[in-house]
């Protein structure tokens, strides 16, 4: 049939010909290399000031869940975007809207329900996002988020615009029908869109090999064929070759991509210490930790002048952020 | 297009509004299972970027025209029939209905949602007789359109579609083949109800189908010396209450017919809103009964739909008591 064949078409020949700019990334460009570790830094740092902030609030951490060990996933995902490409994450957000630009004042509010914040407390932790950065969507219910980001590609299909989304989920989605559902339909129509998947091989408490039948999540991908690849998180440059891979196919006509990418999260599900005690039992990721081996590499190549810079000038930041969230008020309703 | 008068049927006039639409406004675009199919074949008119069929993917699909109105598109969502909009249910009540709150207004959410509604002539079973509009009412932020009639099944669906949304729209099984006879309004703003016939005696809302019958009841009632007035909320959310208000305060008796089981229905809240604003009135509703409807060949649908008869015997003892 002439639509199908017309699906196939391709889009574009170079995915830099939209705006000139190259996304690569270099191991061993020293700017490069400060300029990845301070953005994972400071989702690292952020994280961990929700985390100390919240220590006396259970009710409200509840409602948090920290990013502290997937940085390095976010801080390669939004690198190799464009400003115009969309963004669709789930609850465990922080990380993703921080790589892509967001403000630590603002996020830092909104998490703690203040006016300030950037839906002006309304949403806080889980709903958080700025349309501006071209983030559409974050769901607290497991995959409800994936159609959405599914559609926003099915958009950008509709009006040949060439931009890319990017859907972020957990393993523990992947068990959700809407997961199996847009992956079809993504695949079917050969949407602009890269399925990043943070396997941190937990569902809230559980572990993925009691919850699921299947032990690859990219084997899924490959079901409905989509290209499909599994990689460590620990390596970031590797990460953003696979990315920047995945986001010229999506521009050039080539469809979706799924990434599995592994990961693990230091800091529990929610970011209460009930949860985090519990985690700390399970967890056998504890010594692997891609922003520490960063560190440790950066040190060893003598840049600690250049280290210690970044991470006084974050500390900074976050600090400015919290002082600007606590002084803010809560919405009047 | 000049059409045969048996061709101008809701079913008809509905596809009309989203091809005049889809002329209009370049973001209007349709998705569905075989939307493809539609008659007047809107696929060769517009070309497949613009009606897309899809997989039987209810939740997905739903999510799809989600995320396609977060970034600006007006999609059109055939579901089919309103008993699948249950397998959207995360995607209507969690996402489009929520989209504009829960983000403090950075995002939209204007999408159509449209199924087919109702109890048929022939009772399909119970996954064919689904009237749930009432449990969409009940969800903050998701406008409800109910057509009671083919001439104003296009004007509500333009309407709709050009709407801030998210809209469902509500299509009765027994009204999809009616032809429209009387003036086609082109356009039909939301949360305007419309006062079919005028009276004295008695206020009968109807939804939907139940229009109809009311009528029918009204004309027996004159005879009788009662004058029935009778209104059209067509639009369940917005709800046009004054007009329903304004009326029962002149005739002091309320009768509500929906075609919807009975608890928690759309004549419930209707009573329950006139009621507290005018305590002294005599109301009364006709619903379907609180069973999962059974399949009839025989065509039995008048044993569990409110008809007109039995709206006369209602409207008879209630101002017998006056």
């Amino acid at each position: 049939m002439k639509h199908i064949q017309e699906n196939n078409r391709i889009l574009a020949t170079d995915h830099r010909s939209r705006n000139n700019i190259t996304h690569e990334l270099y191991r061993g460009n020293l700017k490069n290399e400060l300029m990845i570790y301070s953005k994972m830094y400071l989702i690292r740092k952020f994280e961990l000031c929700v985390y100390d902030t919240l220590k006396k609030d259970d009710l409200l951490s509840r409602f948090v869940h920290l990013s502290a060990g997937q940085e390095s996933i976010a801080v390669a995902v939004c690198e190799a975007l464009e400003k115009d490409d969309r963004i669709a994450v789930s609850y465990r957000n922080h990380g993703v809207l921080l790589a892509r630009g967001a403000e630590c004042g603002p996020l830092m509010a909104e998490i703690l329900g203040k006016s300030t914040g950037y839906c002006k407390g309304r949403a806080g932790s889980m709903h958080v996002l700025d349309a501006s950065l071209g983030i559409i969507d974050s769901s607290a219910v497991v995959g409800s988020h994936i159609p959405v980001a599914t559609g926003s590609a099915l958009a950008s299909w509709i009006e040949k615009d060439t931009k890319v989304t990017a859907c972020f989920f957990g393993d523990g989605s992947t068990s959700e029908g809407a997961f199996h559902e847009s992956l079809n339909i993504a695949s079917l129509y050969k949407l602009p869109i890269i399925y990043i998947c943070e396997n941190n091989e937990r569902a809230v408490r559980t572990h993925i090999s009691k919850y699921s039948s299947y032990s690859s999540i990219a084997a899924l991908g490959t079901s409905y064929n989509i290209f499909s690849v599994e990689i460590s998180d620990m390596d970031i440059f590797e990460v953003h070759k696979v990315v920047l891979e995945a986001v010229k196919r999506a521009r050039t006509g080539g469809g979706p991509t799924l990434i599995e990418c592994k990961t693990r999260l230091l800091l529990g599900h929610y970011s209460n210490s009930e949860s985090i005690q519990q985690y700390d039992n399970v967890s056998s990721w504890k010594t692997d930790d891609p922003l520490k081996k960063m560190r440790q590499d950066l040190l060893s190549k003598g840049f600690i002048k250049d280290v210690v810079r970044i991470e006084q000038m974050v500390n900074q930041q976050v600090n400015e952020g919290l002082e600007y969230a606590l002084k803010s008020p809560y919405p009047s309703y | 297009m000049l059409l045969d008068i048996k061709e101008r049927t809701y079913q008809y006039l509905v596809t009309e509004a989203i091809q005049n639409e889809m002329a209009r406004d370049e973001n209007v675009f349709l998705m569905g299972f075989e939307v493809s199919h539609y008659k007047p074949n809107l696929l060769e008119e517009f070309g497949p970027h613009r009606v897309i069929d899809m997989p039987i993917a209810e939740l997905a699909v739903t999510g799809l025209a989600v995320g396609a109105a977060r970034v600006g598109k007006k999609p059109i969502v055939d579901l089919i029939g309103t008993s699948f909009f249950f397998l959207a249910m995360d995607q209507i009540a969690n996402n489009a209905a929520a989209t504009k709150d829960l983000f403090a207004d950075q995002l939209t959410s204007s999408l159509v949602i449209r199924g087919l509604t109702g109890i048929g002539e022939i009772p399909g079973g119970v996954h064919h007789c689904r009237m749930p509009h009432s449990i969409f009412m009940q969800i903050p932020g998701l406008r409800v359109v109910y057509p009671s009639c083919a001439e104003d099944a296009k004007g509500l669906m333009t309407a709709s579609i050009r709407d801030p949304g998210p809209v469902l729209f509500m299509e009765h099984l027994r009204l999809y083949k009616s032809v429209a006879t009387r003036e086609i309004p082109s356009f039909i703003p939301l949360g305007q109800a419309v006062t079919r016939i005028h009276g004295e005696d008695v206020t009968i809302v109807a939804i939907g189908p139940m229009v109809k019958e009311a009528l029918t009841a009204a004309e027996y009632l004159f005879n009788e010396g009662i004058s029935a007035e009778v209104i059209d909320p067509r639009s369940l959310v917005p709800m046009d209450y004054e007009t329903i208000v304004n009326s029962t305060k002149r005739t002091g008796t309320l009768v509500v017919v929906d075609e919807a089981h009975e608890t928690c229905s759309a004549a419930s809240q209707i009573i329950s809103v006139i009621s507290e604003k005018l305590p002294y009135v005599n109301v009364r509703k006709l619903t379907v009964p609180d069973i999962n409807i059974p399949f009839s060949a025989a065509r039995a649908w008048d044993k569990f739909s409110p008809t007109a008869p039995q709206i006369i015997e209602a409207v008879r003892n209630l101002v017998k008591d006056k």
